[in-house]
């Protein structure tokens, strides 16, 4: 096996305390760091899959994630300035009055395997912050908004049509347990999507 | 209670318990479960009834003059807001339209090292060492941090009081039984919810799972043992509700390692004593059905929000009384019509045999969550066609 090919099975298994060593060896054996990278994107995509069709659980998505993470520390340093990977930046946070974010904190970890550069606004994020954080943002392609509560779908529809109001070509994408295809649609969203997995895929294909 | 009052509550209860043992009652119940909804059809707000207890009573009152319903499953987190504000907790939590919501990030302060603790004695450990970090005003143990325990406990005083007044005017001035009696938990549960969060859960188990097990081990046997003390009546036809979190994030293989020994667990304990259980399965239960084999013989019964019921009736419907169908998605943007074609299909499916309650899928939360008309339609309906 490769030592790319090692990488990329190392982030799907989720092995975290090997994948650090795993990167720099595939660099100093002379892979390039855009290629490395890459593959551990290529990695995540599969792990996205596989919990989109219930293969494997959030545990397994979370871990993948958080390793990959890890590999990309030790690539930071390599690619510094270095900006043509990035699918740009996504603004995201869960809407005014509900602070649930164990589904939000998956999705910034899926997109930003994916290979957005991510704003995690946090949670209780007012419509107006999500605008202020897209002019304060360099290259920003994407907002995503979440809520749990189904007392908080006016927030979200607050949150996506200010954000549309202000910046009109901006791609916006929602989910959360109580959001529909239909309920986004009728919002004015330009995406959505069922679970982190899928968010990627999602995002990746509006800012295509 | 008056006599013609007691008879149409024990009409109701009597039903509700024919259901709960997977008996055959003269119709199908039908459960009606929400927080806020009443309160807002009657054009009140959150505010204002968590001020006043006998404002929520009239919104049930008006609410269930219109529309017909054999029992409400509970309240809900209903006057909790003092016992937070008393302890200087504003980061946390936050109630939105009267519902407490918690961040999970921030919410959770117990550190890894904190496990042995716990495990040793988790009342000791929760009083001294999780809640002055929970809690900073109790950080110094002063008369200040005495003050604010005080001021915490007064108002869980007047939250039980409160509750208690809205349970027995809308028991025995409507007659309408309130079944959720104590929430519980298991080990498992608690540690994600209040001690660890998700990521510190997730890591825990794959690296820790020894503690973890352990862990939960002792928090299920204390907070069980809280629990009976609280609710000591287990006969009188009500149940305790034990909302599940952890089990359905868990792949099959962790599920029957880490999670289904403690529900089995609490479920023996509770059953044995004679007390109705009430599962509510948050997410989508569909991957664990097989394992519901595994739960002891008893009056258990299970909210699904997700999943075809009918296959689920038919996959668990031998272990547990089956509750929940009519997804709130449809009384809030489908016709009459099709909300009455979707209550009878499901009414067709899951009733046969017994065993089976009517509800909707999820919990009515805000006005938005299901048009009234709708509501008022599809109960009319299954009161008039769920007969045995």
């Amino acid at each position: 096996m490769s030592k790319i090919e090692e990488v990329k099975a190392l982030v799907e298994a989720g092995k975290s305390k090997k994948i650090a060593a795993a990167v720099q060896e595939a660099l100093d054996a002379g892979d390039k760091a855009q290629d490395i990278l890459d593959a551990m994107v290529a990695s995540m995509s599969v792990v996205g899959d596989k919990f989109s069709a219930g293969e494997i659980f959030v545990p397994e998505m979370l871990i993948a994630a958080k390793s990959m993470s890890k590999g990309v520390e030790v690539l930071k340093p390599v690619m510094a300035g270095d900006t043509s990977n990035s699918l740009g930046t996504c603004i995201m946070g869960t809407v005014a009055g509900d602070l649930h974010d164990i589904g939000k904190n998956l999705v910034v970890m899926m997109l930003e395997s994916a290979g957005f550069d991510m704003v995690d606004l946090g949670v209780d994020v007012a419509a107006e912050k999500f605008v202020q954080a897209v002019k304060d943002n360099d290259n920003v392609v994407l907002v995503a908004c979440s809520g749990l509560l189904t007392t908080t779908m006016p927030a979200l529809k607050e949150a996506v049509q200010t954000v549309k109001a202000a910046f009109p070509d901006m791609k916006v994408i929602v989910g959360g347990a109580p959001v529909t295809p239909e309920y986004a649609a009728e919002i004015g969203a330009d995406g959505y999507a069922p679970d982190a997995g899928s968010a990627a895929v999602k995002a990746k294909e509006l800012v295509a | 209670m008056d006599s013609s009052i007691q008879t149409i509550y024990t009409e109701k209860i009597d039903r509700f318990n024919l259901a709960f043992k997977r008996d055959t009652p003269d119709r199908v119940p039908i459960l009606f479960m929400s927080e806020m909804w009443p309160v807002h059809h009657c054009g009140l707000s959150a505010e204002k009834v968590l001020k006043n207890p006998l404002l929520f009573y009239k919104a049930f009152e008006k609410t269930f003059s219109e529309i017909y319903i054999d029992g409400l499953y509970g309240l809900g987190n209903l006057w909790i807001k003092p016992i937070f504000d008393a302890l200087n907790n504003s980061g946390s939590y936050k109630l939105t339209d009267g519902i407490v919501n918690y961040e999970d990030k921030i919410s959770c302060y117990m550190d890894v090292d904190d496990y042995n603790s716990l495990i040793k004695n988790p009342g000791h450990y929760i009083l001294n060492e999780f809640f002055p970090k929970k809690f900073k005003v109790l950080e110094s143990g002063d008369t200040i941090s005495a003050q604010a325990l005080e001021h915490a406990y007064n108002a869980f005083v007047n939250y039980r009081q409160a509750n208690l007044e809205l349970i027995d005017k809308t028991e025995n001035v409507l007659g309408i039984p309130i079944f959720a009696r104590t929430l519980a938990f298991s080990g498992p549960d608690m540690l994600l919810d209040y001690f660890r969060g998700f990521e510190g859960i997730i890591t825990d188990i794959n690296r820790i799972p020894q503690l973890f097990l352990k862990a939960s081990s002792a928090l299920n046997l204390f907070i069980t043992n809280i629990k009976m003390r609280i609710y000591n009546t287990p006969e009188d036809g009500h149940f305790i509700l034990l909302p599940l979190h952890l089990g359905s994030y868990l792949k099959p293989k962790d599920f029957e390692k880490y999670y289904l020994p403690f529900l089995n667990q609490l479920l023996e304990m509770y059953t044995k004593n004679n007390y109705t259980v009430c599962l509510f399965f948050e997410n989508d239960w569909t991957p664990y059905l097989e394992y519901f084999d595994s739960f002891p013989d008893g009056k258990i019964l299970g909210i699904f929000e997700y999943g075809d019921l009918s296959k689920i009736k038919k996959k668990v419907g031998h272990k547990i009384c089956i509750i929940g169908g009519m997804p709130i998605s449809q009384l809030s943007y489908g016709t009459k019509k099709e909300c009455i074609d979707m209550a009878k299909r499901i009414i067709d499916e899951c009733a046969p045999g017994g065993g089976y309650i009517f509800s909707t899928d999820k919990i009515l939360l805000s006005l938005d969550d299901g048009c009234f008309e709708n509501i008022r339609a599809v109960h009319e309906f299954v009161y008039d066609y769920a007969k045995y």
